[in-house]
């Protein structure tokens, strides 16, 4: 790949100059209004969205090797970008209501869409890792900032300590790799990994210890203990933000690596990824059924939805390899397996968000997040756009029909089953079914209850206008996901197999 | 020479390091320490390593150090109930001793039975001198080396954020 010039730089330069240019203006200029810094936040990725399309294109390193930029990266800069300004309208709706004036939260944004920027284009161990930190320190006090909140303190502490134990893990299997292949670039790694007979214990190992650290990022089975805790503490619009960008940032950087450690990877680890994938989705699913509050209700889903996107990379490195037809199969599976999981990504994403909009809308009692699923009795008859759009929204994560939900399962069942893991695709369909119930009650309580005296109500407009909008997203994207997943089929040829 | 500077510089650390933890006021203790970091820092010169010898002592000897004597200062002594005092007078040390010695008898063993390889060759020119680094920190590991400066800062932000009251926030 060709080494690239500092304009494939901006995007990032923009996002990282853009969390200083937010702390320096809310700490020297008193005359600003509180919402100003959501709007510099927003400017500022748009800015970096716009700068990504109108600047570099093409593929390459930059910076010795350190960042790899294309269609890849461009892909989930958008990705990210796009959800960052979607969580500032959330957030700078919510403050100016009731007073919950949290300023650190946009400069502590930008620098986790920055560090999630990095992670996605990674392309050597040490910008893996200071990516993935990046992101994880901003976004363990984005949970845990809320002064005087006992819960978010809770559970800024838990993702903390968790955290930093898995990133022990990550460091260790990253030093072990790095002692196997004598170099920390992922081509230097890999050209090590296709030369000669590789040390299969130091790979072995150093690639399991990496798996668990990325499996806490993203809450795979055994390393999702913190995940309901840390979703139902954090306030809502922190939480959408955690469950959507940060598990699609963890996703980018397994695909990537996955990709990249192929052979060897699928070799050993293929059962034991086979069996957490399933674990995951079905004991998301399970314990979800019996969640009284929406917040862990939706951590436990998008645990199961962890389960899902992990079935799409179980697809792509299936272990068939063989002669040169079979090459030409497994390259095609891998491509149908790659687009169908960044599809998933994006319409998790879009979905997720509008749930969690809602939510974030409602909770307009000070210091109160509306999350007890009883309280949301009558909302249809309240604020019917608020009880449609979270209906739609949980509708689609179900996997129902028109809604992008559906066709995102579509496409990564529909790339297992060529893989030729049938099974895997049969549980996995089961357990949607398992998945409708959970998300119908919720929309029972709304539909079906009379409204309570208790019962959440929220007036926040642009809040509701922008969750509105990403439910006609899910719809439109349900109905006509052809142009979205065509970008996500052009952006994984890239990607080398 | 090597050597002889070797064997010096490593019994002096051990001098150090035994008279660290043996010391009764904290203070002496500390300035043990001091010499034992000292001395850590001849043996990394001996491995051609300058720049990491010079980082020893301007970190650790003048930074971390110095904030430990102030803090041992301040505190003028750590203040002990009885139940940590006589949890202070097990025989704790056995504990502490035996897996280093452990380690030392393995490794020794291990070396004893494969002999001692050579790992790598001859060191290149200028390998660990402050030049080597800066073109590495600056040149290859530019990129992650600015990245460092923003997780720091954005640990100091989280700190600030978590750690004060609303009103007592610098930018509000």
């Amino acid at each position: 790949m060709p080494e690239l010039g500092g304009a494939a730089l901006w995007p990032y330069l923009i996002v990282g100059g853009g969390g200083l240019l937010v702390m320096v203006v809310d700490s020297f200029v008193r005359t600003l209004k509180k919402d100003h810094l959501s709007y510099l936040t927003m400017f500022v990725l748009i800015a970096a969205i716009a700068v990504q399309i109108a600047g570099e294109t093409r593929e390459g390193t930059v910076l010795h090797g350190m960042l790899v930029t294309g269609a890849y990266a461009r892909f989930f800069n958008f990705l990210f970008a796009g959800i960052g300004v979607v969580t500032t309208i959330f957030a700078g709706g919510i403050f100016d209501r009731d007073g919950r004036h949290r300023p650190e939260v946009y400069p502590l944004l930008l620098f986790t869409v920055l560090g999630m920027m990095v992670l996605a284009a990674a392309n050597d161990l040490m910008t893996l890792f200071l990516g993935l930190e990046t992101m994880s320190l901003a976004t363990y006090v984005l949970a845990g900032g809320v002064r005087g909140d006992v819960r978010s303190s809770e559970a800024g502490f838990k993702y903390l300590v968790l955290g930093g134990f898995s990133s022990a893990f990550l460091l260790m299997g990253m030093a072990l790799l790095y002692g196997f292949a004598g170099d920390t670039g992922f081509a230097g790694i890999s050209a090590a990994m296709t030369q000669g007979e590789p040390d299969t214990i130091l790979v072995t190992l150093g690639m399991g210890l990496m798996l668990v650290g990325f499996g806490f990022k993203v809450a795979l089975v055994p390393f999702h203990m913190w995940t309901p805790d840390v979703y139902d503490g954090a306030p809502a619009y922190i939480t959408g933000f955690m469950a959507t960008a940060v598990k699609a940032a963890g996703f980018a950087i397994l695909l990537r690596w996955v990709v990249l450690m192929q052979p060897q990877l699928a070799f050993v680890w293929y059962p034991v990824l086979a069996v957490l994938a399933v674990l995951t989705m079905s004991v998301g699913n399970v314990v979800a059924i019996v969640q009284s509050n929406i917040k862990r209700m939706l951590a436990w889903s998008s645990i199961a939805h962890a389960g899902y996107l992990f079935l799409g990379l179980l697809a792509l490195m299936s272990p068939a390899r063989g002669g040169s037809d079979a090459m030409m199969r497994t390259r095609e599976m891998g491509e149908a397996a790659g687009s169908g999981l960044l599809f998933y990504l994006i319409a998790y994403s879009v979905m997720n968000l509008a749930a969690f909009g809602v939510v974030n809308v409602l909770s307009s009692e000070r210091g109160k997040e509306a999350d007890d699923i009883n309280r949301y009795a009558g909302l249809s008859r309240r604020r019917p756009v608020a009880a449609a759009v979270l209906a739609v929204a949980l509708l689609s994560l179900a996997g129902i029909p028109p809604f992008v939900g559906f066709m995102a399962k579509f496409y990564v069942f529909a790339a297992v089953v060529r893989a030729g893991l049938v099974p895997l695709a049969i549980i996995g369909v089961i357990n949607s079914l398992v998945s409708v119930y959970y998300y119908l009650r919720v929309i029972v309580v709304m539909y079906m209850n009379e409204p309570a005296e208790d019962s959440y109500d929220g007036t926040e407009w642009v809040s509701f206008v922008t969750a509105g909008a990403l439910a006609l997203l899910v719809i439109y994207l349900g109905v006509r996901p052809d142009a979205f997943h065509h970008a996500a089929e052009v952006v994984v040829r890239q990607l080398p197999f | 020479m090597e050597t002889i500077l070797f064997w010096l510089c490593g019994a002096l650390m051990v001098l150090g390091g035994v008279m660290t933890v043996t010391q009764r006021s904290a203070v002496i203790s500390a300035v043990w320490l001091i010499f034992a970091f000292v001395c850590a820092a001849g043996i990394f010169a001996i491995l051609d390593a300058p720049f990491v010898a010079i980082m020893q002592v301007l970190v650790y000897v003048g930074a971390i150090m110095v904030l430990f004597l102030f803090v041992i200062m301040m505190l003028q002594g750590p203040v002990l109930d009885n139940e940590k005092r006589r949890l202070l007078k097990l025989p704790l040390w056995p504990a502490v001793a035996i897996p280093p010695v452990a380690v030392l008898v393995l490794v020794g063993g291990w070396i004893r039975r494969t002999g001692t390889r050579d790992f790598g060759g001859t060191v290149p020119e200028g390998f660990g001198q402050p030049a080597a680094v800066a073109e590495l920190l600056l040149g290859r590991y530019l990129l992650a080396f600015e990245l460092v400066s923003i997780v720091l800062l954005v640990a100091i932000v989280g700190a600030l954020a978590i750690g004060k009251e609303a009103r007592k926030l610098p930018w509000k």
